[in-house]
């Protein structure tokens, strides 16, 4: 079915549907709204968006946000379990703010293991805003946390086994583990689009060298790659200035992926007619590059870009997890996962496992995102 | 198909040459001098200065280490040519031997896992799309969600902690019985090995899988929209046959030429995988190579690994013009 | 897909015959005996989340055995719609058959295919009862399968065998006039030309022998003179085979050509139905009449204003809900937003219009009688008036644009180091010149070079050889070889119009964007000059001016054409470029655009170069005429000399080739045999000999040149034997069309 396609019998979109007899007596929808407006109807990219904007929010002032920096150790609460937040008390009465039951240790008599009771004497009422250690964010200086307690301590999602808080070592290490997604694929995009658009546009030699560079690149497996890569890297550095070269690591290897699909489009569109129009009313390779491939590829691109977030985030957690990604001082989701490394410590501290509930839900919303950003843009979709 | 034969294997050997190159420099990378470093290894080891310069004269003749990259390259790359993986110095033994059955065991678990994605993979992206937004389509397009999501290590210590917690297992790790692992290669050590990959293929091939399937699902529905679909319906042929004979034929390509794809993330998988698990594969070795940072074992690994990816591809591109006449007369 | 199973089809008991057909009783009394198809009040719906749409309206269409009924309409008329659902392709949901039934006689039996739950009853009828050809020979091969594979495989099990099937299928083959059927059996689609494969797939259709052979827009996607020989093999297969065709296009030439019987459908509605007679000659529903007027014919007085009708054809979602066709009819009245209802008015011709519902149309519109007694309502179009013609002959006024010894190769490498192994002679040679508001017409099949040499004439490509002379203004100026800021004042004197309206406009942009693109580039205006300038092109084009901030995609095909023209005349070009400027748009849109550019022309004294493989079209709106056949301009001359006596052979099966809208008129048999060589390795001598049916000794060793005709140095040929041959060329054939013409000339 070509010439009297399926699409031939559906609207194209809305603003037809809407004109009585082919005549243009609609409101005109710019292509980014129509565009938007295709993306708000899959509901799962929405929730998806909301959810990480929430989280990027609440990690960026992960100072704030959490009750507890991620250095300080409870010495009297290593490896303690979650604490949850109660609102129904133990006879059914209804207790608002929510409390959480303190913690009593104990040692196994045989094994000397530590094992943690609840104690119901000891009510600690959660509140927001509350007082606690002091933190510089923005040139700020403040006290107050988003919740917790103001006397004796709440570790949402238990301790390690250094007794330090898990929720807020999840919070502060959300903040890298996302900032390195969204980094990396943001340098890969400026990479991947330049090289591709001029690859695909320019053609001929360029194109060929530039191609059979991104196959080279394309052939390393990535893990090893990576890992041979950041081995490289002296140990005498920064956390900080690893984290940044960590990456740059990763968008290096990135970029190829990118470049093609650009150029694959380039060399498609660059024969459109449009494209051939604007050449000859005297748009010179940067006008064109410009104001018609650029625009017309950034949709892939960012399509592309999205579905790669994830990628670039699994990588982080992957090096990380083997201890050669991030350093510690500096957390991130897999510095956190490197403790749950041992069987012994995961059958004892189950807890520990937490922080990839995390990497899962973000690394999905991500991919729902991208989902729902290619079918906005698909040019042949149905609103 | 000669022609084609000739020009992608030429292409293959190109490719080739630059991946060595990399790696090469890769090794080269590390600011500081080799041999410094492994003057102070070597004293650390209390050897006596005869023995240390003797040991240095060695490596600098061996790698030509006084000799500009070109020579040092050549050099490096030529002996591996020979066959020849050379000697790990930190670790004071040969590569080969270091390697042992790491390789072919890397390479089994690879290829184990690339038939595990396509056996299960195929059929299921092909219900998806013949049964499109079914409950089927729905519950696999999900389940894929999360295969996808899930990083294939943390599956692995998924399973650590099941074993650990349910099953009341201390080690789901090894690829072989205990009793197996020193015997020398037999029959029943492979099918041994086979019995115990199965867990490992399964945490290496999830993500692959969930990818396969949303490829083969789309492109199902592509070729579905196809006028040659129509042309095969309306021969009166079964819709089965339309589906498996016509529609497959076309709708598995993609998938051939992404085993260029997949294969890499697959060989990183199992590599990572390994780590986690154990295993003796390449795995812990390189991860040993690069925390010792001992570049020339690294390179090597990298390397091998890098050289089976390569080959793997044109093996997969060779299957495609065996199946696609148009690439076959080269269109 | 679950199927209950069955026993074979053939072999089904006849006293269980109404299980095959889902319970329903057998045959309806009123399909007479002669009747294969009989499609009653069908209606089918689509939905989607947008809503429901109705693609199929209350369809009635007739096939009897052994006739080909054409079934005719503009795209998304629903013609495919109903076709596919004879065979049940029409993919469930979105599609749904609200009511209607299909009476399709098969073998020993008759059923109805709306009852049909059985997915196996439907593919025992699908080969071997009714077959089907599609559009595109490119896609509906299966690009994996040898030819032979394909066709083997559509042998119907059921089928008696005298002969293997490999040797059935190479027969097969034969009968559709494949050369080397023996060697095509082990070859697979992509080694076959465009027209070789949709002899296969006609091959494959045949193969089981059906008595319906369903062709949906089989010519479409293939040039003129291959479109000539697919409906040749068609008609005389049908004939042969004494099989019944349903023919769908969109081409009321093909139909003329073609159909013994015609059925015209718009938006959904069968408008008009009845022979092909009935409705070239006498058609009655105002849209047929406006379709038929709106096409440029063989005949029409060159370079006039055609008929066209407004507006273009709405989105079914807001089809009319009376009469679909009322928004665009000039003889609307006010029962018109009622359903109307069909009416017989001669035997066998019935028209769903209220013209002719007695009491309603005929009383109000005064009915004109016709010598054989039958009414008919007045005819609602009029042909346009004609422009006054030009006095000043166009060899006599300044040159635009001369080309010489113009030659373009394109190089073809191969392998890792890119050798160049040889070159694709696109354009060879070529000279012409255009004189100051003079149409050059430019004519050729696909891959002849015709689009190459529009883009050597605006550099988008460098010549490899050959000059191309510009008048800036002041003097004839060589800008072949200028740097790229050299060539930007002169690029303002050049605009190009291009063929896909879709392709050719940003979609990001918008229109003030669009068309301001070249304005802004060139730094003539800005702010709200350029706003205003703007809104200036877009009323010259038909547009309204406030529509300069609207985006692309909320117009119609046809007004995209309109905005794509506002740009290429927004730097008040002197030498505008059509390449293919019409050939993407509906028949009834084609009209409005050749008049808008005839008419542009003529206000604003542009020279053009008018590129289409349509020679109708080119005839209608050029003053001269060149035909390219491999790179090479076979011929070039003033359009009247060409087309009444063409010298060269190729122009010559040119004009047998086009399906021309009249079924009267008999084509010569001249049709070019065979496929166009491959451009890469043209033939020796004349380029044209293989295919050429006056070939002679000489044509394959010695190259023509161009030269006069009969002493005439307007009118260049390059054929040995021009002024031997006496060619057959488009004779005015004095038609009630051709009359009215005149009639109004004078």
């Amino acid at each position: 079915m070509t010439q009297d396609s399926l699409g031939a019998y559906l609207p194209r979109t809305s603003t037809e549907a809407l004109h009585p007899s082919g005549a243009v007596e609609v409101q005109p929808l710019s292509f980014r709204h129509l565009i938007l407006l295709r993306f708000l109807k899959n509901r799962l990219a929405v929730i998806s968006l909301l959810t990480l904007l929430l989280s990027y929010g609440l990690t960026l002032v992960a100072e704030f946000t959490s009750p507890y920096s991620t250095q300080i150790r409870f010495l009297d609460y290593v490896g303690a379990p979650p604490q949850l937040p109660v609102v129904w008390g133990d006879s059914g009465t209804f207790i608002w703010p929510p409390v959480v039951y303190g913690l009593k240790q104990e040692r196994d008599p045989e094994t000397f293991v530590r094992i943690y009771t609840l104690d119901r004497e000891s009510r600690l009422p959660l509140g927001l805003l509350t007082r606690g250690e002091s933190y510089q964010i923005l040139g700020f200086e403040s006290n107050r946390h988003l919740f917790g307690v103001e006397e004796g301590t709440f570790f949402l999602l238990g301790t390690d086994t250094q007794g330090r808080d898990l929720f807020s070592r999840i919070v502060f290490g959300g903040r890298i583990s996302t900032t390195v997604g969204l980094l990396g694929v943001l340098i890969s995009l400026v990479i991947g689009m330049t090289v591709g658009l001029l690859s695909g546009y320019l053609g001929g030699a360029v194109d060929h060298v530039i191609q059979r560079s991104i196959e080279v690149l394309l052939s390393f497996p990535s893990i090893p790659l990576w890992l041979a890569l950041a081995a490289t890297l002296p140990n005498d550095w920064s956390p900080l200035r690893t984290f940044f070269l960590i990456t740059i690591i990763l968008s290096f290897i990135n970029w190829g992926h990118l470049a093609r699909i650009v150029r694959g489009m380039t060399l498609a569109l660059k024969n459109e007619e449009y494209v051939i129009s604007a050449r000859l009313s005297g748009g010179n390779v940067w006008w064109v590059l410009w104001r018609h491939l650029l625009a017309a590829n950034f949709s892939y691109a960012i399509v592309a870009a999205t579905l790669s977030i994830p990628g670039m985030i699994l990588a982080e957690t992957a090096l990380s997890f083997l201890g050669l990604g991030i350093q510690p001082p500096i957390v991130s989701w897999g510095t956190l996962l490197q403790d749950a490394q041992q069987v012994s410590v995961i059958s004892q501290y189950p807890w520990l496992i937490m922080p990839a509930g995390f990497l899962v839900v973000t690394v999905l919303a991500f991919n729902f995102i991208g989902d729902g950003l290619r079918d906005a843009f698909d040019p042949h979709a149905q609103l | 198909m000669k022609r084609y034969l000739v020009q992608r294997f030429s292409q293959m050997l190109l490719v080739l040459s630059v991946v060595s190159l990399v790696s090469f420099l890769i090794i080269e990378l590390p600011p500081g001098d080799f041999l410094t470093t492994l003057q102070v290894q070597l004293e650390e080891q209390q050897l006596s200065q005869e023995q240390i310069d003797g040991m240095l004269k060695l490596y600098r003749d061996r790698y030509a280490l006084d000799q500009p990259w070109y020579v040092r390259y050549w050099r490096w790359i030529s002996s591996i040519v020979k066959g020849d993986l050379g000697y790990s110095m930190l670790m004071n033994n040969r590569i080969d031997v270091l390697i042992g059955d790491r390789f072919l065991l890397t390479v089994t678990i690879s290829i184990t896992t690339l038939f595990f994605t396509m056996v299960v993979a195929i059929p299921i992206g092909m219900l998806s799309a013949i049964k499109r937004y079914s409950v089927w389509d729905f519950i696999f397009t999900f389940v894929g969600f999360i295969g996808l999501a899930t990083p294939n290590f943390l599956l692995a210590l998924i399973m650590i902690f099941l074993s650990v917690t349910v099953l009341d297992v201390s080690s789901v790790a090894g690829l072989f019985s205990p009793e197996q692992v020193f015997e020398p290669w037999s029959l029943p050590k492979v099918l041994d090995l086979f019995q115990h990959m199965w867990l490992v293929v399964i945490i290496v091939g999830t993500a692959g899988t969930a990818g396969t399937i949303r490829v083969v699902r789309t492109k199902m529905l592509d070729v579905l929209n196809e006028p040659y679909t129509d042309t095969a319906r309306m021969k009166g042929i079964s819709m089965m046959r339309v589906y498996f004979v016509h529609a497959l034929r076309v709708a598995i390509n993609p998938v051939i030429s992404s085993v260029g794809l997949s294969f890499p993330t697959i060989i990183s998988g199992s590599v990572i995988v390994a780590m986690v698990l154990t295993l003796p594969t390449i795995g812990p070795l390189l991860l040993r190579a690069v925390m010792a940072e001992d570049m020339y074992l690294a390179s090597t690994l990298l390397l091998l690994l890098t050289f089976m990816l390569v080959i793997g591809n044109f093996l997969a591109d060779l299957s495609l013009a065996l199946l696609d006449p148009r690439i076959r007369h080269d269109q | 897909m679950p199927s209950i199973p069955m026993p074979n089809f053939e072999f089904w008991p006849q006293r269980e015959k109404s299980a095959l057909s889902g319970g329903v009783a057998i045959g309806p009394a009123e399909m007479a005996d002669d009747q294969l198809l009989s499609i009653q009040d069908l209606s089918i719906s689509f939905t989607s989340v947008a809503g429901t749409v109705r693609a199929v309206n209350e369809v009635d269409l007739q096939v009897k055995q052994g006739e080909i009924m054409g079934l005719v309409g503009e795209s998304g008329c629903g013609k495919s719609v109903t076709a596919r659902s004879i065979v049940g392709l029409n993919p469930s949901p979105p599609a749904i058959v609200e009511r209607g039934r299909i009476w399709l006689r098969t073998h020993n039996d008759i059923v109805d295919i709306v009852q049909i739950r059985n997915p196996k009853a439907l593919r025992a009828l699908r080969g071997r009862t009714v077959a089907m050809v599609f559009q595109e020979p490119m896609r509906s091969l299966h690009p994996m399968m040898s030819i032979g594979r394909q066709i083997v495989e559509a042998i119907s099990s059921h089928l008696d065998m005298e002969l293997p099937a490999r040797d059935r299928a190479i027969e097969m083959l034969e009968l559709v006039g494949m050369p080397h059927p023996g060697q095509v059996y082990e070859r697979f689609p992509h080694e076959l030309s465009g027209g070789m494969r949709q002899r296969a797939m006609i091959a494959l259709a045949l193969i089981s022998r059906p008595r319906l052979l369903i062709a949906d827009e089989p010519t479409t996607a293939l040039d003129v003179t291959i479109q000539a020989q697919i409906l040749q093999l068609i008609r005389d297969l049908q004939r042969q085979l004494g099989m019944a065709v349903l023919l769908i296009t969109h081409n009321m030439g093909v139909i003329a050509k073609t159909a013994d019987r015609v059925t015209v459908m718009y938006l959904g509605t069968v408008v008009e139905s009845g022979t092909v007679t009935d409705i070239f000659k006498r058609a009655s529903h105002p849209y047929t009449q406006g379709l038929l007027a709106s096409m440029p014919t063989l005949t029409s007085q060159l370079k006039t204003p055609l008929t066209s009708l407004p507006g273009t054809v709405p989105e079914l979602a807001s089809a009319p809900t009376g009469c679909v066709f009322v928004d665009r009819c000039p003889a609307v009245m006010d029962v018109c937003v009622e359903r109307p209802p069909t009416v017989e008015v001669e035997s066998g011709h019935s028209v769903r219009c209220w013209l002719y519902q007695p009491g309603t149309g005929p009383d109000h519109r005064g009915a004109i009688g016709f010598a054989d007694g039958h009414v008919r309502a007045p005819i609602v179009w009029h042909e346009g008036n004609p422009a006054p013609v030009p006095k000043v002959a166009p060899a006599q006024r300044p040159v635009q644009i001369q080309v010489e010894d113009l030659t373009l190769h394109y190089p073809i490498y191969k392998g890792l180091i890119r050798r160049r192994v040889g070159s694709v002679h696109a354009v060879d040679g070529v000279n012409f010149t255009i004189h100051a508001g003079e149409t050059l017409g430019l004519a050729g099949e696909s891959g002849c070079g015709k689009t190459s040499v529009g883009r050597l004439l605006t550099r988008l490509v460098a010549p490899t050889a050959g000059r191309v002379l510009f008048q800036d203004g002041h003097e004839l100026l060589e800008i072949s070889q200028l740097s790229p800021r050299a060539l930007k004042p002169i690029r303002k004197a050049m605009g190009m119009v291009f063929q896909d309206p879709y392709s050719s406009l940003n979609p990001r942009l918008s229109v003030k964007d669009i068309v301001g693109e070249p304005l802004i580039l060139h730094q003539v205006c800005e702010g709200k000059d350029l706003q205003d300038r703007v809104g200036e092109l877009l009323e010259m084009v038909g547009l309204r001016p406030e529509h300069q901030s609207r985006f692309p995609h909320a117009f119609s095909g046809g007004q995209r054409q309109r905005i794509a023209i506002a740009r290429a005349l927004a730097l008040n070009p002197t030498f505008l470029i059509g390449d293919e400027p019409v050939s993407a748009l509906d028949v009834s849109v084609q009209s409005q655009i050749l008049n808008l550019l005839m008419d542009l022309q003529r206000r604003l004294q542009l020279s053009m170069l008018f590129i289409t493989h349509d020679l109708a079209v080119v005839r209608h709106v050029s003053d001269r005429v060149a035909v390219m056949y491999l790179g090479k301009f076979v011929e070039i001359g003033p359009t009247v000399q060409l087309c009444a006596q063409p010298a060269h052979p190729y122009t010559e099966g040119l004009w047998a080739s086009i399906p021309i809208p009249d079924p009267e008129i008999v084509t010569p048999s001249s049709i070019p045999q065979g496929d166009l060589p491959d451009p890469a390795r043209p033939p020796t001598g004349c380029r044209f000999h293989t295919r050429c049916p006056y070939r002679q000794e000489l044509c394959a060793q010695e190259e023509p040149v161009l030269r006069p005709v009969r002493g005439n140095p307007a009118h260049l040929s390059a054929c040995h034997f021009q002024d031997e041959l006496s060619l057959a060329g488009v004779t005015d054939h004095d038609t009630d069309r051709k009359h009215h013409v005149e009639s109004t000339v004078t």
